[in-house]
């Protein structure tokens, strides 16, 4: 009985680094594929046959990504706090406290400027012709991809050491 | 059709920011305090996660209602329409309080086999605790809402203006 328990926590904990983790890829993959896309510089005012039609109205493809980023944001709070439950978490002393402390305070300012990012897609979409605000849109998500490296770095660190 | 989706949209979004940023300010003085480590030990994953997926879906049922009379973009209307927001996250944070709490309690005293009475005299008291306390988190979370909300329409506004007068120079 103890032995199926103690294979069934091994699994949960498994199972939360494997959420944990294709989550992260989920949201950087996303957010380099936005960078890529939105900066490509014929993809966004005339269709092949020149017409003044707006073929490449960025904001679709960024309120998917938005729609996508927050349920996985949800789910990376959850198994990121599961990951430490499983782990230990140490004290707020010592490095390794230390570099959790700075890891969240990171993972804060990342979910607030994330959250101004997607209120301006909101607004490009209800305020604005479609095809504006590509330029900010193409920052905005490689700003997002360098920051989620910068994450997936510390995260490296506090696994690894 | 496409303005209820867009609706959906933002009330999931919004609830799904609004949970997550709670979480953080939960967890970074639960952390400095030295407080987390004795807090993860007694919680198990599951029960972690199932508490936390409940807790979610009442924010998400919540916001929705709170968003239902225009969304965010009622915070154009100036201070009246941040106060019709903050009064209606406010009722919408006593409500998740409320709801979360009062399952706890159901689950736990199903679980220990407690009485009809006891269940009813801690409910009684601790719900309305906790629909203050939720009520005050769902008001200041509107607050900063709002604040996001103003950024981004900086942002948006100065992009848009350098990208016209960019563009208006090219013709030039």
């Amino acid at each position: 009985m103890r032995e199926r328990l103690s294979r069934m926590s091994a699994a949960t904990t498994l199972l939360v680094r494997f959420v944990h983790v294709v989550g992260m890829s989920l949201v950087f993959g996303g957010a380099a594929f936005a960078w890529g896309a939105l900066r490509a510089p014929d993809s966004g005012s005339e269709d092949a046959g020149g017409s003044a039609a707006v073929v490449g109205d960025p904001t679709p493809l960024a309120a998917t990504y938005e729609w996508v980023f927050w349920a996985v944001m949800g789910a990376m709070v959850v198994t990121g706090v599961g990951n430490l439950g499983a782990l230990g978490p140490p004290g707020p002393s010592g490095r390794w406290g230390t570099l959790l402390t700075a890891k969240l305070l990171a993972v804060t300012a990342f979910v607030l400027g994330s959250f101004v990012r997607t209120l301006a897609v909101f607004r490009l979409r209800r305020d604005h012709p479609a095809g504006a605000g590509r330029s900010l849109l193409a920052k905005s998500y490689g700003a997002t991809a360098a920051a989620l490296l910068v994450l997936v770095a510390l995260a490296e660190v506090l696994a690894h050491g | 059709m496409a303005e209820a989706a867009a609706g959906r949209s933002e009330a999931w979004i919004v609830s799904s920011f609004n949970l997550v940023a709670l979480s953080l300010v939960g967890l970074l003085p639960a952390h400095a305090s030295g407080a987390l480590e004795g807090e993860l030990a007694g919680f198990g994953t599951a029960q972690g996660v199932a508490v936390f997926a409940y807790l979610w879906l009442l924010t998400a049922a919540a916001t929705r209602w709170a968003l239902a009379d225009g969304g965010l973009e009622d915070l154009r209307n100036g201070l009246r329409g941040l106060w019709r927001l903050v009064l209606r996250g406010f009722a919408a944070g006593a409500l998740i309080g409320a709801a979360f709490l009062f399952g706890l309690l159901l689950v736990g005293a199903v679980l220990n086999g407690a009485t009809l009475v006891s269940l009813a005299f801690i409910a009684l008291i601790g719900v309305a605790a906790a629909s203050v306390v939720g009520g005050v988190i769902g008001g200041l979370s509107v607050v900063l809402d709002a604040g996001c909300y103003w950024a981004a329409g900086r942002l948006v506004g100065r992009w848009t203006e350098s990208d016209t007068s960019g563009r208006a120079a090219d013709v030039e």
